[in-house]
């Protein structure tokens, strides 16, 4: 019974649901024309947003489906042309329109065969209590004893079978057709994980920067500061020592050993993140690289002022390791390294004048600078024919 | 000899006091940020100024950016520069104009503590520091300075030497020869080099910046 009383709610939500879909398509076509003078763009957007409400209600009960729409900029030319130029609003109005074609007829049928049922099961009441004289005439058939009543009342259990058959149809037909057209698309889906999974990868790659240049900081202000304040006060000890060699000498070890502490600090600190960089940023950092190479390096570089720093960093490393291979295998007397931004891609070639043929190794540095890279979205390019030149080139998109 | 003395670790920076003051310098200010380091610099304008190249508020390059605007102001101020690590990039800038009074030491060799108040006392004088880490890489390079390829490896050395701000006798000592070979040496340096016609400790620091500058300076 309950469910009976369900159904019935239904057909009657979806006759409405049948009228308002009709409005929306109705007001869009106007506005739509409208637009042709102007005064439309509102009103569509204003339809647009009824539109996105009804069929955000919809999805609620669709198993709480989310929401497809792309992101909605403020002015009303942009966030039109945001929905426009996006799949999703017109999803919604074929959903719209659909349901319209399916709905309002369909739930018509079905209240038109309920009312029919209701009139026929009354039949041998009204049968018993019509007027003298008058005559009974029920879904178009005249009733005129209990055999043409029984006849109508049989007819009427039929209709009811049959409007409860295609509201079940029609409830699952629209179901379909909603699930069908409000939910996000395949692609749609992906696209958003894609988007997602960027996002979480730069989060990734910046706490994790973030986290090398504290511990750079941390070692500065900890660890070497300490080391270097016990070089110094074994020094002073050393001198205080005066002709006592046995302790002077043990001093001496001593302060030794903490400056050897302190040469290891200082190449674990170089790998992970140089200082130069730290204070210098990229351009500091490839002039420090270019001046402590042993081989001449010719420096053009236009950085831009602030590059996100895992994007710093991975260029740094990716110069360092490429100025280091071609000064101990190409057998050149010269490198130039390059760095220009265009078009939204930052390039740094780094070129030597050695003998070429370098054909990187599996598991070498080469290898492990594209790894480097290609989490930043960027690749290498090398180029190294025989008789040189080589020239690799790194290639990283960077927003600035 | 009144020294500024700029270091944000206050660990160290009482350290650097106490030794100083322990050799006879008067320390008139120790102060542990750019912004203060440049004041006290201009304020004192001192005889020797012993700065770390990594200071607050940035925690990058603030004290040598202090030094380097403050030597613009007042020609030839003597610093030494002092850090964790050394960088071919800073000796450059620091030796960039040419006016010598520079030196530039890892933190560590602070704890050879008598060649260390040597080496600021040298700066003081208007000579010419750099850490052996530096002049290393320097002479890993085969393009630098032509007319130091005319120097003979013996020479070389001397030069090398000259730059850590050694002694003539320190020289001698380390070479184990004696103090008047060394002189023959960096006579023989002076006339390769073309300085011929300033007084010595000038052109001793010429001879060391052109060492130190290869191609650059």
């Amino acid at each position: 019974m309950k469910r009976w009383f369900r159904g019935s709610r239904d057909v009657l939500v979806m006759v409405s649901a049948g009228l308002a879909a009709l409005a929306l398509i109705l007001a869009a076509l106007a506005s739509a024309l409208l637009c042709l003078v102007g005064i439309g763009l509102p009103l569509l957007d204003l339809t647009f947003k009824a539109l996105r409400r009804r069929a955000n209600r919809r999805r609620r009960r669709l198993d709480d489906a989310p929401a497809p729409y792309p992101v909605l900029p403020d002015s009303i030319v942009g966030r039109l042309r945001a929905q426009v130029c996006d799949v999703a609003i017109w999803r919604d109005l074929t959903w719209a329109l659909a349901s319209f074609v399916l709905l309002l007829p369909g739930g018509l049928i079905i209240v038109y065969l309920w009312m029919s049922a209701i009139a026929g099961l009354a039949a041998p009441l009204l049968l018993v209590f019509r007027p003298d004289g008058a005559t009974l005439s029920l879904n178009g058939q005249l009733v005129t004893g209990p055999a043409t009543a029984g006849m109508v009342v049989l007819q009427a259990l039929s209709a009811g079978v049959l409007a409860f058959l295609l509201q079940i149809l029609l409830l699952s037909a629209e179901r379909l057709l909603a699930g069908y057209l409000l939910r996000p698309t395949r692609r749609a889906v992906l696209a958003g994980r894609l988007a997602e999974l960027n996002e979480n990868r730069a989060d990734a790659l910046d706490s994790w920067e973030a986290k090398l240049r504290r511990i750079e900081r941390d070692l500065h202000d900890g660890a070497q500061a300490q080391l270097t304040a016990l070089t110094m006060n074994l020094g002073m000890a050393e001198q205080l020592a005066g002709e006592d060699e046995p302790v002077r000498r043990l001093v001496a070890d001593a302060r030794a050993s903490a400056s050897t502490a302190l040469e290891g600090l200082r190449d674990i600190v170089r790998g992970i993140h140089p200082p130069v960089l730290a204070e210098r940023g990229l351009s500091g950092g490839l002039e420090e690289l270019a001046l402590a190479a042993a081989v001449p390096v010719q420096l053009s570089t236009d950085v831009p002022r602030s590059l996100p720093a895992p994007l710093e960093s991975a260029l740094y490393f990716t110069a360092a390791e490429l100025i280091t291979n071609a000064t101990r295998h190409s057998g050149c007397d010269q490198i130039d390294v390059t760095v220009a931004t265009r078009d939204g891609m930052i390039r740094m070639t780094v070129r030597d004048n050695g003998a070429g043929d370098m054909v990187p190794r599996a598991g070498g540095g080469i290898e492990g600078l594209r790894r480097r890279l290609s989490a930043l979205d960027g690749r290498l390019r090398v180029d190294s024919p025989t008789g040189g030149p080589t020239v690799i080139t790194a290639e990283v998109p960077c927003v600035s | 000899m009144r020294v500024v003395i700029a270091e944000d670790s206050a660990l160290l920076r009482d350290g650097l006091v106490r030794l100083l003051s322990a050799y006879d310098f008067t320390v008139v200010a120790a102060v542990e940020s750019g912004p203060e380091l440049s004041v006290a610099l201009h304020e004192h304008v001192p005889d020797v100024a012993v700065v770390d190249v990594r200071l607050p508020p940035t925690h990058t390059d603030e004290g040598l950016r202090a030094v380097t605007e403050a030597r613009r102001a007042i020609p030839g101020l003597p610093v030494m520069v002092l850090s964790q690590y050394v960088a071919q990039l800073f000796a450059r800038e620091l030796l960039s104009d040419g006016a010598g009074a520079v030196g530039y030491l890892l933190k560590d060799r602070v704890g050879d503590v008598v060649d260390f108040v040597d080496s600021v006392r040298q700066v003081a004088a208007g000579g010419t520091v750099m850490d052996p880490q530096v002049i290393a890489k320097l002479l890993a390079r085969p393009s630098h300075a032509r007319p130091l390829t005319t120097l003979t490896p013996r020479e070389r050395e001397v030069l090398s030497l000259m730059a850590q701000g050694r002694s003539n006798i320190s020289i001698a000592d380390r070479m184990v020869v004696t103090e008047r070979a060394i002189n023959k040496h960096i006579n023989s340096i002076f006339a390769k080099l073309g300085l011929t016609h300033s007084e010595t400790e000038h052109r001793r620091v010429q001879a060391v910046l052109t060492y130190l500058g290869g191609d650059d300076v």
